[in-house]
Protein backbone atom coordinates (compact mmCIF):
# COMPACT_ATOMS: atom_id res chain seq x y z
CA UNK A 1 0.00 0.00 0.00
CA UNK A 2 1.30 3.64 -0.66
CA UNK A 3 1.55 6.10 2.07
CA UNK A 4 1.30 9.80 1.71
CA UNK A 5 4.76 10.41 2.17
CA UNK A 6 5.75 7.91 -0.23
CA UNK A 7 3.50 9.21 -2.58
CA UNK A 8 5.34 12.72 -2.14
CA UNK A 9 8.79 11.30 -2.53
CA UNK A 10 7.96 9.27 -6.02
CA UNK A 11 6.42 12.52 -7.33
CA UNK A 12 9.45 14.99 -6.06
CA UNK A 13 11.84 11.96 -8.04
CA UNK A 14 9.65 12.19 -10.96
CA UNK A 15 9.34 16.19 -11.28
CA UNK A 16 13.01 16.21 -10.59
CA UNK A 17 14.22 13.65 -13.93
CA UNK A 18 11.39 15.96 -15.99
CA UNK A 19 12.94 19.02 -14.75
CA UNK A 20 16.64 17.56 -15.32
CA UNK A 21 15.60 16.61 -19.22
CA UNK A 22 13.80 19.47 -19.57
CA UNK A 23 16.80 21.88 -18.70
CA UNK A 24 19.48 19.91 -20.61
CA UNK A 25 17.30 20.41 -23.54
CA UNK A 26 16.49 24.19 -22.91
CA UNK A 27 20.80 24.74 -22.57
CA UNK A 28 21.42 22.68 -25.44
CA UNK A 29 19.07 24.37 -27.70
CA UNK A 30 17.26 21.53 -28.73
CA UNK A 31 13.77 23.49 -27.10
CA UNK A 32 14.53 27.28 -28.39
CA UNK A 33 13.46 30.62 -26.69
CA UNK A 34 10.11 31.33 -27.68
CA UNK A 35 8.67 27.94 -28.59
CA UNK A 36 5.58 26.30 -26.46
CA UNK A 37 5.53 23.28 -24.14
CA UNK A 38 2.74 21.68 -23.54
CA UNK A 39 1.66 19.42 -20.40
CA UNK A 40 -0.27 17.13 -22.34
CA UNK A 41 2.94 16.74 -24.85
CA UNK A 42 5.09 16.19 -22.24
CA UNK A 43 3.14 13.97 -20.22
CA UNK A 44 2.43 11.56 -23.77
CA UNK A 45 6.05 11.57 -24.08
CA UNK A 46 6.89 10.14 -20.71
CA UNK A 47 4.01 8.41 -20.29
CA UNK A 48 2.75 9.63 -16.79
CA UNK A 49 0.14 12.12 -15.12
CA UNK A 50 0.02 15.89 -15.61
CA UNK A 51 0.63 16.76 -11.98
CA UNK A 52 4.61 16.57 -11.59
CA UNK A 53 4.85 17.76 -14.76
CA UNK A 54 2.70 21.12 -13.98
CA UNK A 55 5.31 21.04 -10.76
CA UNK A 56 8.37 20.29 -12.96
CA UNK A 57 7.33 23.24 -15.40
CA UNK A 58 7.11 25.56 -11.99
CA UNK A 59 10.72 25.03 -10.72
CA UNK A 60 11.79 25.47 -14.28
CA UNK A 61 10.12 28.95 -14.05
CA UNK A 62 11.16 29.76 -10.67
CA UNK A 63 14.66 29.34 -12.57
CA UNK A 64 13.95 31.55 -14.94
CA UNK A 65 13.72 28.76 -18.06
CA UNK A 66 10.24 28.97 -18.40
CA UNK A 67 7.24 31.61 -18.41
CA UNK A 68 3.96 29.72 -18.00
CA UNK A 69 1.06 31.09 -19.59
CA UNK A 70 -2.63 30.39 -18.22
CA UNK A 71 -4.61 28.25 -20.38
CA UNK A 72 -1.71 27.78 -23.03
CA UNK A 73 1.23 25.74 -21.49
CA UNK A 74 4.76 26.80 -20.92
CA UNK A 75 7.03 28.82 -23.23
CA UNK A 76 10.65 28.56 -22.95
CA UNK A 77 11.91 32.27 -22.00
CA UNK A 78 14.39 34.54 -24.23
CA UNK A 79 17.09 35.58 -22.35
CA UNK A 80 17.23 39.20 -22.02
CA UNK A 81 20.36 41.24 -22.72
CA UNK A 82 19.44 43.63 -19.79
CA UNK A 83 18.66 40.63 -16.96
CA UNK A 84 22.15 39.37 -18.22
CA UNK A 85 23.82 42.76 -16.87
CA UNK A 86 20.81 44.02 -14.40
CA UNK A 87 21.92 40.18 -12.27
CA UNK A 88 25.43 40.31 -12.11
CA UNK A 89 25.91 44.04 -11.51
CA UNK A 90 23.58 43.67 -8.48
CA UNK A 91 25.70 40.65 -7.83
CA UNK A 92 28.93 42.55 -8.65
CA UNK A 93 27.97 45.41 -5.80
CA UNK A 94 26.78 42.81 -2.91
CA UNK A 95 29.43 40.55 -3.04
CA UNK A 96 32.20 42.80 -3.78
CA UNK A 97 30.58 44.89 -0.45
CA UNK A 98 30.81 41.22 1.41
CA UNK A 99 34.58 40.89 0.25
CA UNK A 100 35.47 44.63 1.74
CA UNK A 101 33.88 43.61 4.95
CA UNK A 102 35.04 40.67 5.21
CA UNK A 103 38.42 41.47 4.80
CA UNK A 104 38.60 43.25 8.13
CA UNK A 105 36.52 39.96 9.92
CA UNK A 106 38.77 37.05 8.41
CA UNK A 107 41.14 35.20 10.42
CA UNK A 108 44.24 32.68 9.39
CA UNK A 109 42.03 30.19 9.41
CA UNK A 110 39.24 31.67 7.19
CA UNK A 111 41.35 32.25 4.48
CA UNK A 112 43.42 28.86 4.16
CA UNK A 113 39.64 27.22 4.03
CA UNK A 114 39.00 29.35 1.08
CA UNK A 115 42.93 27.75 -0.11
CA UNK A 116 41.20 24.57 0.57
CA UNK A 117 38.32 25.32 -1.83
CA UNK A 118 40.07 26.17 -4.58
CA UNK A 119 42.56 23.42 -4.35
CA UNK A 120 38.96 21.15 -4.12
CA UNK A 121 37.43 22.86 -7.78
CA UNK A 122 40.65 22.22 -9.35
CA UNK A 123 40.70 17.84 -7.90
CA UNK A 124 36.91 18.04 -8.73
CA UNK A 125 37.44 19.94 -12.31
CA UNK A 126 40.38 17.50 -13.13
CA UNK A 127 37.74 14.37 -12.22
CA UNK A 128 35.17 16.09 -14.53
CA UNK A 129 32.99 16.26 -11.15
CA UNK A 130 30.54 19.21 -12.33
CA UNK A 131 28.63 18.84 -9.24
CA UNK A 132 31.96 18.59 -6.70
CA UNK A 133 32.97 21.50 -8.31
CA UNK A 134 30.01 23.37 -8.13
CA UNK A 135 29.68 22.64 -4.30
CA UNK A 136 33.36 23.70 -3.84
CA UNK A 137 32.76 26.86 -5.79
CA UNK A 138 29.77 27.85 -3.69
CA UNK A 139 31.34 27.14 -0.55
CA UNK A 140 33.84 29.74 -1.14
CA UNK A 141 31.79 32.68 -2.14
CA UNK A 142 29.51 31.07 1.01
CA UNK A 143 32.27 31.92 3.53
CA UNK A 144 33.06 35.12 2.09
CA UNK A 145 29.69 36.14 2.52
CA UNK A 146 29.15 34.37 6.45
CA UNK A 147 32.49 36.51 7.28
CA UNK A 148 31.67 39.07 6.18
CA UNK A 149 29.36 40.56 9.10
CA UNK A 150 26.11 40.86 7.94
CA UNK A 151 23.61 38.07 7.87
CA UNK A 152 21.35 39.24 5.80
CA UNK A 153 23.62 39.38 2.81
CA UNK A 154 23.93 35.88 2.07
CA UNK A 155 20.03 35.26 2.09
CA UNK A 156 19.87 38.53 -0.44
CA UNK A 157 22.25 37.19 -2.82
CA UNK A 158 21.05 33.25 -2.14
CA UNK A 159 17.97 34.87 -3.36
CA UNK A 160 18.99 36.61 -6.21
CA UNK A 161 20.90 33.69 -7.79
CA UNK A 162 17.86 31.37 -7.31
CA UNK A 163 16.07 33.63 -8.97
CA UNK A 164 18.66 34.28 -12.05
CA UNK A 165 19.25 29.96 -11.35
CA UNK A 166 19.41 29.62 -15.45
CA UNK A 167 22.68 31.98 -15.60
CA UNK A 168 24.47 29.81 -13.69
CA UNK A 169 23.89 26.26 -15.49
CA UNK A 170 24.75 28.04 -18.29
CA UNK A 171 28.24 29.66 -17.14
CA UNK A 172 29.24 26.01 -15.43
CA UNK A 173 29.27 24.69 -19.07
CA UNK A 174 31.21 27.41 -20.67
CA UNK A 175 33.66 29.11 -18.01
CA UNK A 176 37.40 27.41 -17.91
CA UNK A 177 38.09 26.34 -14.47
CA UNK A 178 41.37 27.89 -14.91
CA UNK A 179 39.29 31.92 -15.29
CA UNK A 180 37.99 30.96 -12.17
CA UNK A 181 40.97 29.45 -10.05
CA UNK A 182 43.08 32.59 -11.50
CA UNK A 183 40.27 35.09 -9.92
CA UNK A 184 39.52 33.15 -7.08
CA UNK A 185 43.65 32.99 -5.91
CA UNK A 186 43.46 37.00 -6.77
CA UNK A 187 40.58 37.24 -4.30
CA UNK A 188 42.40 35.26 -1.45
CA UNK A 189 45.35 37.79 -2.10
CA UNK A 190 43.50 40.60 -1.53
CA UNK A 191 41.82 39.73 1.34
CA UNK A 192 45.50 38.40 3.26
CA UNK A 193 46.84 41.87 2.15
CA UNK A 194 43.94 43.42 4.10
CA UNK A 195 43.17 46.41 1.42
CA UNK A 196 39.40 46.41 1.43
CA UNK A 197 39.52 48.29 -2.01
CA UNK A 198 41.25 45.46 -3.73
CA UNK A 199 39.01 43.11 -2.36
CA UNK A 200 35.78 44.66 -3.22
CA UNK A 201 37.72 45.05 -7.01
CA UNK A 202 38.74 41.74 -7.47
CA UNK A 203 35.36 40.29 -6.21
CA UNK A 204 33.55 42.26 -8.56
CA UNK A 205 35.48 41.02 -11.54
CA UNK A 206 35.01 37.46 -10.38
CA UNK A 207 31.02 38.48 -10.66
CA UNK A 208 31.24 39.86 -14.25
CA UNK A 209 33.00 36.83 -15.15
CA UNK A 210 29.46 35.19 -15.76
CA UNK A 211 28.48 38.53 -17.10
CA UNK A 212 31.01 38.79 -20.01
CA UNK A 213 30.44 34.84 -21.06
CA UNK A 214 26.79 35.27 -21.19
CA UNK A 215 26.72 38.45 -23.33
CA UNK A 216 29.28 36.93 -25.89
CA UNK A 217 27.03 33.68 -25.99
CA UNK A 218 23.73 35.93 -25.96
CA UNK A 219 23.68 39.61 -26.86
CA UNK A 220 22.78 39.13 -30.47
CA UNK A 221 20.81 36.21 -31.91
CA UNK A 222 19.86 34.29 -29.11
CA UNK A 223 15.99 35.91 -28.20
CA UNK A 224 13.01 34.36 -29.78
CA UNK A 225 12.38 37.97 -32.03
CA UNK A 226 15.72 38.60 -33.28
CA UNK B 1 1.56 57.83 -2.60
CA UNK B 2 3.74 57.00 -5.63
CA UNK B 3 5.26 53.72 -3.99
CA UNK B 4 1.39 52.27 -4.05
CA UNK B 5 0.76 53.63 -7.66
CA UNK B 6 3.91 52.51 -8.99
CA UNK B 7 3.43 48.85 -7.08
CA UNK B 8 -0.39 48.99 -8.26
CA UNK B 9 0.59 49.23 -12.06
CA UNK B 10 3.68 46.77 -11.80
CA UNK B 11 0.69 43.93 -9.93
CA UNK B 12 -1.35 43.97 -12.65
CA UNK B 13 0.59 42.07 -14.56
CA UNK B 14 1.93 39.80 -11.61
CA UNK B 15 1.47 36.02 -11.68
CA UNK B 16 -0.66 34.90 -8.73
CA UNK B 17 1.78 33.69 -6.17
CA UNK B 18 3.32 37.63 -6.51
CA UNK B 19 0.16 38.64 -5.70
CA UNK B 20 -0.36 36.98 -2.53
CA UNK B 21 2.64 37.36 -1.46
CA UNK B 22 2.29 41.15 -1.48
CA UNK B 23 -1.04 40.90 0.33
CA UNK B 24 0.91 38.96 2.97
CA UNK B 25 3.53 41.01 3.25
CA UNK B 26 1.71 44.03 3.62
CA UNK B 27 -0.09 42.41 6.54
CA UNK B 28 2.80 42.01 8.40
CA UNK B 29 4.35 45.14 7.90
CA UNK B 30 2.01 47.03 9.19
CA UNK B 31 1.53 44.45 11.93
CA UNK B 32 -1.84 42.85 11.17
CA UNK B 33 0.26 39.63 11.58
CA UNK B 34 2.54 39.91 14.73
CA UNK B 35 6.15 38.18 15.03
CA UNK B 36 5.48 34.55 15.73
CA UNK B 37 2.05 34.34 14.91
CA UNK B 38 0.98 31.46 13.00
CA UNK B 39 -0.28 31.78 9.00
CA UNK B 40 -2.35 28.99 7.68
CA UNK B 41 -2.54 28.07 3.93
CA UNK B 42 -5.67 26.59 4.52
CA UNK B 43 -7.08 29.63 5.92
CA UNK B 44 -5.56 31.99 3.01
CA UNK B 45 -6.83 29.63 0.45
CA UNK B 46 -10.44 30.20 2.00
CA UNK B 47 -10.07 33.96 2.44
CA UNK B 48 -9.18 34.84 -1.14
CA UNK B 49 -10.65 31.69 -2.82
CA UNK B 50 -7.72 30.52 -4.41
CA UNK B 51 -6.29 26.66 -4.33
CA UNK B 52 -3.05 26.30 -2.03
CA UNK B 53 -0.47 25.46 -4.67
CA UNK B 54 0.31 29.10 -5.45
CA UNK B 55 -0.23 30.47 -1.62
CA UNK B 56 2.30 27.85 -0.87
CA UNK B 57 4.29 29.13 -3.69
CA UNK B 58 3.80 32.58 -1.95
CA UNK B 59 4.88 31.39 1.13
CA UNK B 60 8.52 30.08 0.01
CA UNK B 61 8.83 33.57 -1.31
CA UNK B 62 8.57 35.31 1.76
CA UNK B 63 10.69 32.59 3.34
CA UNK B 64 13.52 33.52 1.17
CA UNK B 65 12.67 37.32 1.89
CA UNK B 66 12.86 36.28 5.29
CA UNK B 67 9.22 37.52 6.32
CA UNK B 68 8.34 34.30 7.51
CA UNK B 69 9.76 31.09 8.99
CA UNK B 70 8.87 27.43 7.89
CA UNK B 71 8.90 25.06 10.93
CA UNK B 72 8.62 21.26 10.84
CA UNK B 73 5.61 20.20 12.99
CA UNK B 74 4.81 23.77 13.39
CA UNK B 75 3.64 24.80 10.34
CA UNK B 76 4.72 28.69 8.84
CA UNK B 77 5.24 31.55 11.20
CA UNK B 78 5.65 35.83 11.13
CA UNK B 79 9.67 35.68 11.52
CA UNK B 80 10.62 37.63 14.79
CA UNK B 81 13.02 40.69 14.01
CA UNK B 82 15.45 41.98 16.24
CA UNK B 83 17.38 45.12 15.84
CA UNK B 84 20.20 43.54 14.50
CA UNK B 85 18.56 42.22 11.63
CA UNK B 86 17.03 45.46 10.74
CA UNK B 87 20.44 47.28 10.91
CA UNK B 88 21.59 44.60 8.54
CA UNK B 89 19.03 45.53 6.56
CA UNK B 90 19.65 49.30 6.79
CA UNK B 91 23.11 48.51 5.73
CA UNK B 92 22.57 46.59 2.41
CA UNK B 93 19.62 49.65 1.49
CA UNK B 94 22.98 51.92 2.13
CA UNK B 95 25.18 49.89 -0.32
CA UNK B 96 22.60 49.50 -2.77
CA UNK B 97 21.10 53.30 -2.68
CA UNK B 98 24.32 54.48 -2.99
CA UNK B 99 25.03 52.75 -6.21
CA UNK B 100 22.02 53.46 -7.80
CA UNK B 101 21.91 57.21 -7.01
CA UNK B 102 25.38 57.52 -8.47
CA UNK B 103 24.33 55.78 -10.96
CA UNK B 104 21.51 58.12 -12.26
CA UNK B 105 23.77 61.36 -11.52
CA UNK B 106 23.36 64.00 -14.94
CA UNK B 107 20.03 61.67 -15.93
CA UNK B 108 17.56 63.17 -13.32
CA UNK B 109 15.41 66.22 -15.79
CA UNK B 110 14.86 69.67 -14.72
CA UNK B 111 11.08 68.53 -13.60
CA UNK B 112 12.62 65.77 -11.73
CA UNK B 113 14.80 67.81 -9.77
CA UNK B 114 12.53 70.30 -9.31
CA UNK B 115 10.36 67.54 -7.74
CA UNK B 116 13.20 66.59 -5.49
CA UNK B 117 13.24 70.85 -4.11
CA UNK B 118 9.61 71.11 -4.21
CA UNK B 119 9.56 67.90 -1.74
CA UNK B 120 12.37 69.02 0.36
CA UNK B 121 10.64 71.91 0.77
CA UNK B 122 7.83 70.14 2.25
CA UNK B 123 9.95 68.47 4.66
CA UNK B 124 11.37 71.23 6.27
CA UNK B 125 7.91 72.41 6.35
CA UNK B 126 6.25 69.40 8.14
CA UNK B 127 9.20 69.24 10.56
CA UNK B 128 8.54 73.08 11.86
CA UNK B 129 5.42 71.85 11.95
CA UNK B 130 5.92 68.01 13.95
CA UNK B 131 3.87 66.31 11.65
CA UNK B 132 6.27 63.12 11.41
CA UNK B 133 3.77 61.13 10.53
CA UNK B 134 3.08 62.92 7.45
CA UNK B 135 7.07 63.17 7.18
CA UNK B 136 8.17 59.63 6.11
CA UNK B 137 5.51 59.19 3.56
CA UNK B 138 7.22 62.87 2.06
CA UNK B 139 10.76 61.06 2.75
CA UNK B 140 10.20 58.13 0.62
CA UNK B 141 8.53 60.13 -2.19
CA UNK B 142 12.00 61.85 -1.75
CA UNK B 143 13.91 58.66 -2.68
CA UNK B 144 11.68 57.32 -5.12
CA UNK B 145 11.77 60.20 -7.63
CA UNK B 146 15.60 59.36 -8.20
CA UNK B 147 15.43 55.31 -7.57
CA UNK B 148 12.71 55.65 -10.16
CA UNK B 149 15.08 56.76 -12.61
CA UNK B 150 17.83 53.66 -12.22
CA UNK B 151 18.17 51.49 -14.86
CA UNK B 152 18.30 48.02 -13.61
CA UNK B 153 15.07 47.03 -12.08
CA UNK B 154 16.13 44.34 -10.45
CA UNK B 155 18.37 46.79 -8.27
CA UNK B 156 15.40 49.15 -7.56
CA UNK B 157 12.94 46.00 -6.29
CA UNK B 158 15.88 45.03 -4.22
CA UNK B 159 16.18 48.50 -2.65
CA UNK B 160 12.46 48.40 -2.47
CA UNK B 161 12.49 44.94 -0.30
CA UNK B 162 15.32 46.12 2.02
CA UNK B 163 12.38 48.87 2.65
CA UNK B 164 9.97 46.70 3.25
CA UNK B 165 11.55 45.13 6.09
CA UNK B 166 12.88 48.58 7.48
CA UNK B 167 9.40 49.67 7.71
CA UNK B 168 8.07 47.24 10.26
CA UNK B 169 10.02 49.79 12.71
CA UNK B 170 9.80 52.76 11.12
CA UNK B 171 7.39 54.67 13.81
CA UNK B 172 10.04 54.20 16.09
CA UNK B 173 11.88 57.66 14.31
CA UNK B 174 8.52 59.50 15.07
CA UNK B 175 9.75 60.03 18.73
CA UNK B 176 12.95 61.45 17.29
CA UNK B 177 12.70 64.25 15.17
CA UNK B 178 15.58 65.38 15.48
CA UNK B 179 16.98 63.03 12.89
CA UNK B 180 14.27 64.68 10.74
CA UNK B 181 16.05 67.91 10.51
CA UNK B 182 19.19 66.06 10.00
CA UNK B 183 17.52 64.12 6.70
CA UNK B 184 16.30 67.23 5.52
CA UNK B 185 19.33 69.24 5.46
CA UNK B 186 21.16 66.31 4.05
CA UNK B 187 18.63 66.16 1.15
CA UNK B 188 19.62 69.77 -0.04
CA UNK B 189 22.63 68.66 0.22
CA UNK B 190 21.76 65.69 -2.13
CA UNK B 191 20.16 68.06 -4.81
CA UNK B 192 23.49 69.78 -4.69
CA UNK B 193 25.28 66.98 -5.79
CA UNK B 194 22.96 66.22 -8.12
CA UNK B 195 23.05 69.31 -9.97
CA UNK B 196 26.91 69.38 -9.86
CA UNK B 197 26.81 65.72 -11.53
CA UNK B 198 29.18 64.97 -8.69
CA UNK B 199 28.53 60.55 -8.41
CA UNK B 200 31.25 60.19 -6.19
CA UNK B 201 29.66 62.76 -3.48
CA UNK B 202 25.66 61.67 -4.63
CA UNK B 203 27.11 58.05 -2.87
CA UNK B 204 28.58 59.40 -0.30
CA UNK B 205 25.68 61.55 1.36
CA UNK B 206 22.95 58.95 0.06
CA UNK B 207 25.47 55.88 1.97
CA UNK B 208 25.91 58.12 5.05
CA UNK B 209 22.69 59.58 5.42
CA UNK B 210 20.88 55.77 5.48
CA UNK B 211 24.00 54.57 8.03
CA UNK B 212 22.86 57.76 10.29
CA UNK B 213 19.39 56.68 10.58
CA UNK B 214 20.74 52.71 11.05
CA UNK B 215 22.88 53.76 13.73
CA UNK B 216 19.93 56.25 15.16
CA UNK B 217 17.55 53.06 15.33
CA UNK B 218 20.39 50.93 17.16
CA UNK B 219 20.37 53.18 19.54
CA UNK B 220 16.93 53.79 20.36
CA UNK B 221 15.43 50.78 19.07
CA UNK B 222 16.23 48.50 22.49
CA UNK B 223 14.02 51.27 25.17
CA UNK B 224 11.43 51.18 22.00
CA UNK B 225 10.86 47.41 21.68
CA UNK B 226 10.78 47.04 25.18
CA UNK B 227 7.92 49.30 25.80
CA UNK B 228 6.15 46.86 23.44
CA UNK B 229 5.18 49.88 21.48
CA UNK B 230 4.98 47.75 18.29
Amino acid sequence: MKNISSVISSHKTLREKIVEVLREAIIKQKIKPGERITELEVAERFGISRTPIREAFRQLESEGFLTIVPRKGAVVSDIEEQDIKDFYELKGILEGYAARQAVKRMTEKDIVRLEQFNIEIEEYAKRQDVSGMTKAHNAFHELILETCGNRKIKQVVTGLVRQFLRFRFYVASLVHVQEILREHTEIVAAIRSGDGDRAEASMKINAHLGLEVLLKEFSTDYTSEK
Amino acid sequence: MRINTLENSIAEHQPLPDKIANFVREAIIVGKLKPGEKISEAKLADELHISRTPIREAIRMLESEGFVSIIPRRGTIVSEFSLEDLYEYFQIKACLEGFAAAGVVGKLSERELNKLKRLNEEEMAVVKAGDFTHYLRIHDDFHQIFLARTSNRKLFSLIQHMGFHIRRLEKIFINYPEIFVNCSKTHSNLIAAFEAHDAKKVREIVEQNILLIAENLKQHGASFLENGET
